[in-house]
């Protein structure tokens, strides 16, 4: 019920902005509130000389509802993660993507993981734990938990410290709809963001209410028994801003027809997915806060794969509190408490909670010169048990108590406008293991204005979850407190172009990871956790987006990789060699029109015998294939050019347009060749109303 | 029936695409073409600033640096115009030594990194730099025209005060003030 109560109060929350929005309206003077009441389509009917008489207060509120350019919103960006603070994408120390709201509402998207599935690099997975994981290239992903990826809420971790990385319920209920942009930096950002800031960091940067209150109510419903629901509001009031959401998903008959690991039986497994998530965020001069809250439940076909299948509960809190205070133009200071608890229903019940305090100092002695110096403390509990009928509570992993810290430093420094130079270390001690360091270092060269050149190299590490250290089934697996970090260094030579409707980049990349950790059952050995073994990957990407008009937007990217484990098995990952993306959107809102067209390739995998000859084909091998989404807007309110209306937008939706039918190498036992990755073709149809 | 429904769905893309694409005849404003609400900014701001009294004579100068086609768009906008008497010339530039005696320069995007040079070449000439990209005002731009939620441009007052330039306290309301 805890979930539905929350909801409850965000919603309440929202829709008290509505009577004050309108109590300002009408206290606005009359010539202000009569121009507020023009549309898109009366503004455009404009000459030059009407609007050039205006106010300037006149001519901000018609850009703000004409946009002074949709262009700008895709191409003028800045960045927070490369630096902990806003730069030019060009300028940022880090191979960086970017989807924007916009963007995701163009091409639609319902949940965290549709919407990295269009990114650069990022590869989804689905395994017997986790129907949620993704990796980012570069990566072995062993893992049934996307652990080698760091999630960031505004720049605050979001860290899950049992498995490290059991974000199933982050990818599959994240209230998407909460969401500004999204920036995903492919390889390693240890230094300013410390463990499992491995292969790359997804940071979710949330939406911040605008000086007009706002609300907006949405439904979808169709295929696979799927209904979708959410309410976004914000409410500002002088420097007070808070903006909500709520997001509900309920999908109840994802049907896939598989075989038994023993080829004794077919069986049907009846996928439900369900969740609903909430978030606040609010800005109050130097003051910040976020909140997210999320129940996810998900089929999962089991720890061990006999396929009856296990309703998988996750409840996971974000919260962070922050303050910045500008103490002169030379230094900025921020404070953050971030919070992150999880608890996941099973066979088994876990729980982790997650603390970090967090001192980071902005410091600018001279103007070419920028120093990010930073410090945390890090507790982490949890425990994991199961019940057993006539025995009682087993403990899983013992209640554990941890305490990790770092200092951290990041410096770039701009001898002339052509050249930044850019180094970094963090020094990081996590309990029982002695201190260790990872650098960073950098040179970003300016050929011409348009045309420049990265050459970047990283370290970063991911520490032990209490999982790995303290797991204790005897028989079946144990835990090793001895293990030590997995590390990575990763170098990266990108070359970018960007004029103002084009913005083109080119990716070499080269990754050595060394001490893996791994679970000794899977080389035969004692089924005891263990640093053993090396993964070397290089590869291309290509990443590109283009307006030739207002109205037109072409994006698309291609990632290559190949990559070798313990110098023998060749592309052993479940994600394939290739991903290519392509996609359109056109825009036309003088007609209210919106539509979005987004292609995903993925290469056909290899097959799990590389490392595991005897495998059983039990079901259909792995294939390439394309998944084609086509999603339409049509904003009634605009069409009709209705006055003092709310914005009525019909929404249809097909997703995998094509049918194809995706399945991926079972990576993680390795004892059957696939499992089924996502559903067939969908269509689902919806109405959102703006306020 | 899978080749009818792929059939389809192509169709329905494509007819959706082209009826959207014909169905408008441009207006007034959008036939303008791009950077028209740029171009008013840049005009409306100059009504904003108090320039010093020997700068208030002969014409008022906009330099658009290396930004020919921003420049036509600004000199259409601007025509006939004046900032208190004096009138508005816009002259293209494509480099900041071409920029004397000017009272306002446009600095688009893609000069960005030139930035610093221009803030040095203008330092005591109060001399109003306008630009339009993320973070340039950060870097010492007077006024940034940059998307930010409802507010259009940023101003970086400090260092516009310190080009002798004072910006009225209207502008400022509507700014985001750094």
């Amino acid at each position: 019920m805890k979930p539905f109560l929350l909801s409850l109060v965000c919603a309440c929350i929202m829709a008290a902005a509505i009577p004050l929005q309108s109590h300002a309206q009408e206290t606005l003077p009359q010539n202000q509130s009569s121009k507020k009441k023009l549309t898109r389509s009366q503004i455009l009917k404009m000459t030059v000389e009407e609007l050039r008489e205006m106010s300037l207060e006149d001519l901000t509120d018609l850009a703000n509802i004409v946009g002074v350019s949709s262009i700008e919103e895709l191409f003028d960006l800045l960045v927070t993660t490369a630096s902990k603070s806003a730069e030019k994408i060009s300028d940022a120390p880090g191979v960086v993507s970017v989807i924007t709201a916009r963007e995701i509402e163009q091409f639609g998207a319902r949940t965290l993981k549709e919407v990295l599935n269009h990114i650069t690099g990022v590869g989804i997975l689905n395994n017997y734990f986790n129907r949620n994981g993704l990796a980012i290239r570069g990566d072995q992903q062993a893992s049934p938990y996307s652990n080698h990826v760091l999630l960031l809420m505004d720049g605050r971790p979001m860290r899950e410290n049992m498995y490290v990385g059991n974000d199933m319920g982050a990818y599959g209920m994240f209230p998407v709809s909460g969401i500004e942009r999204i920036e995903v930096i492919r390889g390693p950002g240890s230094v300013l963001y410390g463990t499992s800031a491995y292969s790359g960091i997804i940071n979710i940067i949330m939406k911040k209410a605008a000086k007009e209150s706002s609300l907006t109510l949405s439904g979808q419903a169709g295929s696979f028994g799927t209904t979708l629901a959410s309410l976004d509001g914000g409410f500002t009031a002088g420097d007070f801003r808070l903006y909500g959401s709520v997001n509900y998903l309920n999908q109840t008959s994802w049907t896939q027809k598989l075989t038994t690991e023993d080829r004794q039986r077919d069986t049907t497994f009846n996928s439900r997915q369900r969740g609903v998530s909430t978030s606040l965020s609010m800005q109050y001069k130097g003051l910040t806060a976020n909140v997210v809250f999320l129940q996810y439940g998900a089929d999962v076909l089991g720890t061990l794969p006999d396929f009856p299948t296990v309703f998988y509960d996750r409840t996971n809190l974000y919260s962070d509190l922050g303050y910045t205070h500008e103490f002169s133009d030379v230094w900025k200071s921020s404070i953050n408490l971030t919070y992150s608890q999880y608890n996941g229903q099973h066979d088994f019940t876990d729980i982790s909670r997650d603390f970090v305090a967090e001192f980071t100092n902005y410091i600018k002695p001279v103007k070419n010169l920028n120093i990010v110096l930073g410090g945390l403390i890090n507790t982490r509990s949890g425990q994991m048990s199961v019940d057993v009928p006539g025995v009682g509570t087993i403990p899983l992993v013992a209640a554990y108590n941890q305490l990790w810290g770092s200092v951290y430093t990041q410096i770039d420094y701009t001898p002339f406008e052509q050249l930044k130079l850019i180094a970094g270390v963090q020094a990081n001690k996590i309990e029982r293991i002695p201190v260790n360091v990872v650098p960073r270092a950098g040179v970003i060269l300016t050929i011409t204005p348009e045309l420049g050149v990265k050459a970047l190299y990283g370290q970063a590490f991911r520490g032990p979850s209490a999982f790995e250290t303290s797991i204790n089934v005897p028989g079946v697996l144990l835990g090793n407190p001895d293990v030590t970090p997995e590390l990575i260094g990763t170098f990266d030579a990108e070359l970018f172009y960007k004029k103002e409707n084009v913005q083109l980049s080119l990716v070499y990349f080269n990754s050595n990871q060394s001490n893996l950790m791994i679970q000794g059952l899977r080389s035969g050995l004692e089924p005891k956790y263990r640093n053993e073994g090396t993964f070397r990957s290089q590869g291309v990407e290509f990443e590109g987006k283009y307006a030739p008009t207002e109205q037109l937007y072409i994006l698309g990217s291609a990632s290559y990789q190949t990559n070798v484990l313990n110098e023998k098995f060749e592309n052993s990952t479940p994600i394939p060699n290739l991903i290519a993306r392509l996609g359109g959107g056109y825009n036309n809102r003088d007609i209210g029109l919106s539509v979005g067209v987004f292609n995903i390739f993925y290469s056909q995998p290899n097959d799990v015998a590389v490392i595991n000859p005897s495998r059983r084909l039990v079901n259909p091998t792995a294939q390439a294939f394309n998944l084609l989404n086509v999603n339409i807007n049509w904003n009634l309110t605009e069409l009709f050019n209705w006055v003092n209306t709310p914005g009525f937008i019909l929404n249809f939706r097909v997703d995998n347009a094509l049918d194809a039918q995706a399945w991926q190498p079972e990576w993680l036992r390795r004892e059957i060749n696939t499992l089924p990755l996502l559903p067939g073709r969908g269509i689902y149809g919806g109405l959102t109303i703006k306020f | 029936m899978k080749r009818i429904l792929r059939g389809c769905l192509v169709f329905l893309c494509l007819c959706i695409v082209g009826v959207g694409s014909v169905a408008i005849v441009p207006p007034p404003v959008q036939a303008q073409g791009g950077g028209l609400f740029e171009a008013l900014y840049v005009f409306k701001f100059c009504s904003f600033v108090k320039f010093p009294a020997d700068r208030m004579s002969g014409d008022f100068v906009i330099a658009v640096l290396g930004a020919p086609d921003f420049a036509t768009q600004l000199e259409k906008t601007v025509a006939g115009k004046s900032v208190g008497a004096q009138a508005i010339k816009v002259r293209a530039i494509n480099d900041i030594s071409e920029a004397s005696g000017a009272h306002v320069i446009y600095v688009p995007d893609a000069q960005a990194k030139k930035l610093p040079k221009i803030i040095e070449a203008v330092r005591g000439k109060a001399t109003l730099v306008v630009s339009k990209g993320a973070g340039m005002a950060k870097d010492g731009s007077h006024i940034n025209i940059f998307t930010n939620g409802d507010k259009k441009f940023e101003v970086n007052r400090a260092a516009a005060e310190g080009a002798g330039l004072k910006l009225s306290a209207d502008l400022l309301k509507l700014a985001l003030v750094l």
